[in-house]
């Protein structure tokens, strides 16, 4: 499958400062990903750069094969809401649509009017005396009624109360399911996206930490739990992300490249958030619990 | 484009159409009274064969003081454009994040700006020209009567400078709010370039568009010391031993006075060698200081454009 | 018409979650042959979560033969899974009720109903394997 959003040693320097570092990763088209990371991380940086509001300081980023600020074609295959869904609250709800129309070449006004109205939403209504939830609502239909290929969101429910926050990804997922419409959702707490994302872009201090399939991520890590020993070294194991040791018991959240037989270690499967917060350095592995040792197992 | 313009601007363009609208009232019949009493007071017959009108020109300034008086207020005209049209066209976008909505949509932020540019600077253009062409109308009488047309402050109301002051606001509007980002700081950012230019060009610039015309002569009650319609920019009258003394004191020195026989006065302030320099500029550079200042103004603004479009262009995200 | 409820708690993953309760429903008599299972829209709709989990759930029913895809129309209901007939249900509910009643009165909460249950099953599959 070709990648629909590729990076290559992508960096943004304001001044002294680098925004983004040397990040590279690849987006198949089709998916739904999360862009994951800390607050600071760079992840709306990096939507900026995807969508041509900002020019990379090196490296570069494609969208369909083409550079989005050179490329004004590019950005009618895009749809973009920005972090606190900006619109102009002076404008009548089908004014917005109307803008959409006249500064875009594909528009499906049927389709949005038809969508907006489904919702409950009155077309005639001032877009400032519209509830936070349907204004992102509106921010969505207008991003989709260009028919894009590819949809970035930046944080698009973080400000939205947890009603709110369903129903935007309630239709978000519809829409999905409708057009096989390839998405990228940035949020800084990955519970919000786990049901709703196969693919993940983890965004530490500025670098790309993890991407991939979620599914293929989360096979591939495991934890790991023995008796308190050297990490170093242990068949099977590619790298060690986390390492907790107790008195007596070691823990380990690792990335496996086989099966990892030896019996002095009980494995276990990770879910997507102990994962992700395994490689953001937060302390991941301390709630689990102690396993049944070898005399209890028998017991 | 045409469309989003529009709807973003048209309570701006009914407000500056309305405030125009009411000005021109106001000049019209203001004016049109001013016209009908300069001819039927006789003043501007009297003008034209160069007669003494001393006093129908006194009574006439004196009947139309209060005009005189509220006369200075247009010149803040342009600087309200500026602040209103001007800054907030690009600060308010990026204040509002909304520039993240309208630059992703198939039109790109160059084609945005020039559109907006275009508007707002065509109708700071159409509105500050009608303006100025009412003011300089309104004004003609008084300025027949008093020939202070190239005065500074009166100058700065009439032909072409106003809506070269109105399009430099603006373009400094713009320019500031791109790189301001906020619609507050670039109006106060606007204000202050705005009056800073404004003092630098019109209190010392415009005296040495030219270099003024420098003519000394005794001050005989033949010369021409009014320079009506012109601009006195220095006067200095020396006696027959060089000490700087007035033409007032001349006068004296010679007993001038109403009766006095003129040849007599002449004879006496040439024997006792009063000099009086003026330096000047004629009347007749009155449009070519206008063009100049115009100029100026224009060539300042299109620099402020091209920053503002650079800005936008690389600067901003 | 079924409906799908997700535990994002309970560990187990959602295409999984969704293809058992399809069996859950087909062993109840819920669901019957010839019924109609929800749209993936209706489903994702319903839920918000990727689409793919609905499909993989289908496709996951597909091959173990419960339902089948009918081009233009929708999935659905072909068979019915291997286990016990409908009416074991319903005869083994009043025994448990019973049971559980005397546990609780013996002082076992939930979760020690619950540890107890998968201990001895797990215990009594270890000696019939024996």
């Amino acid at each position: 499958m070709s990648a629909i959003l590729q990076a290559t040693a992508l960096g943004k320097r304001y001044g002294d400062e680098w925004a983004l570092r040397d990040c590279s990763f690849e987006l198949p088209a089709g998916r739904v990903a999360a862009l994951v990371g800390p607050n600071g991380a760079g992840k709306t940086t990096l939507l900026h750069l995807a969508v041509g509001l900002l020019a990379p300081t090196s490296g570069h980023i494609e969208l369909f094969g083409s550079p989005p600020r050179q490329d004004r074609a590019v950005l009618e295959r895009v749809g973009f809401v920005a972090q606190d869904t900006p619109l102009y609250h002076g404008f009548k709800v089908e004014e917005m649509l109307t803008l959409g129309r006249r500064l875009n070449r594909r528009w499906d006004g049927r389709w949005a009017e038809d969508r907006l109205r489904g919702l409950g939403i009155p077309l005639g209504k001032r877009v400032g005396a519209l509830s936070g939830g349907q204004r992102a609502q509106v921010a969505l239909a207008l991003a989709l009624a260009k028919r894009p290929e590819l949809l970035l969101l930046d944080e698009p429910v973080a400000s939205l109360d947890p009603l709110a926050r369903r129903e935007f990804l309630q239709a978000l997922m519809d829409a999905v399911a409708e057009t096989g419409i390839s998405v990228v959702l940035s949020s800084h707490l990955i519970a919000d996206l786990e049901r709703v994302c196969d693919f993940l872009v983890l965004l530490i201090a500025s670098e790309v930490r993890l991407s991939g399939d979620i599914e293929e991520l989360v096979a591939a890590h495991k934890v790991l739990i023995g008796p308190r020993r050297s990490t170093i070294g242990i068949p099977g194991v590619e790298a060690v992300v986390q390492a907790s040791h107790a008195e007596r018991q070691t823990t380990l959240l690792a990335r496996t490249s086989e099966p990892v037989y030896d019996p002095a270690w009980t494995v276990q499967d990770v879910d997507l958030e102990e994962l992700v917060l395994a490689y953001m350095g937060q302390p991941a592995l301390s709630a689990r619990p102690m396993p049944a040792g070898p005399a209890e197992a028998n017991g | 484009m045409t469309w989003l313009v529009w709807r973003q601007h048209r309570q701006q363009a009914l407000f500056g159409v309305t405030s125009l609208a009411l000005l021109a009232a106001f000049f019209l019949l203001t004016g049109a009274h001013m016209h009908s009493v300069l001819d039927s007071s006789g003043l501007a017959r009297c003008l034209a064969r160069h007669g003494n009108c001393g006093d129908i020109q006194s009574g006439f300034e004196q009947r139309f003081s209060v005009w005189r008086g509220i006369q200075p207020v247009f010149l803040v005209i342009p600087l309200l454009v500026g602040l209103f049209w001007g800054a907030p066209l690009i600060a308010r976008e990026l204040e509002q994040g909304t520039h993240r909505l309208v630059w992703t949509q198939g039109v790109g932020r160059l084609r945005w700006l020039s559109a907006k540019l275009g508007f707002v600077l065509g109708a700071t253009l159409l509105l500050a020209g009608a303006y100025a062409a009412l003011a300089t109308w309104w004004l003609a009488p008084l300025m027949t009567s008093t020939g202070d047309r190239f005065q500074p402050g009166i100058f700065d109301e009439q032909g072409l400078v106003p809506g070269a002051y109105a399009f430099f606001a603006v373009a400094l509007g713009v320019a500031a709010g791109a790189i301001v980002r906020r619609t507050l700081p670039a109006m106060a950012v606007t204000l202050v370039g705005f009056l800073t230019m404004r003092v630098a060009v019109g209190g010392f610039g415009r005296s040495h568009f030219v270099a003024p015309v420098k003519v000394a002569a005794p001050p005989t009650p033949s010369t021409d010391l009014n320079h009506m319609g012109g601009w006195l920019l220095s006067r200095q009258t020396v006696d027959g031993a060089g000490h700087r003394t007035s033409i007032e004191n001349a006068y004296l020195s010679c007993n001038a006075h109403v009766h006095a026989p003129v040849q007599t006065v002449v004879h006496c302030i040439h024997r006792m060698g009063f000099v009086n320099t003026d330096v000047f500029q004629p009347a007749n550079r009155f449009w070519l200081f206008q063009g100049i200042e115009t100029a100026l103004y224009g060539g300042v603004a299109l620099a402020l454009l091209a920053l503002a479009v650079y800005w936008v262009d690389r600067r901003v995200s | 018409m079924i409906e799908f409820h997700l535990d994002t708690r309970s560990g187990v993953a959602p295409y999984l979650q969704i293809a058992r309760q399809v069996q859950q429903a087909l062993r109840m008599g819920t669901l019957q042959a010839d019924d109609q299972l929800p749209t993936v829209r209706e489903v994702v709709g319903k839920l918000a979560i990727n689409p793919n989990t609905v499909l993989k759930a289908y496709r996951e029913l597909e091959r173990e033969g419960l339902v089948a895809g009918r081009p233009g129309q929708g999935t659905f209901v072909v068979g019915t899974p291997a286990g016990p007939p409908p009416g074991a249900y319903t005869r083994l509910r009043g025994g448990l009720v019973r049971w559980l009643r005397d546990a609780h009165a013996a002082g076992l909460d939930d979760e020690s109903i619950v540890a107890f249950v998968t201990t001895t099953l797990r215990d009594s599959a270890e000696e019939s394997a024996a």
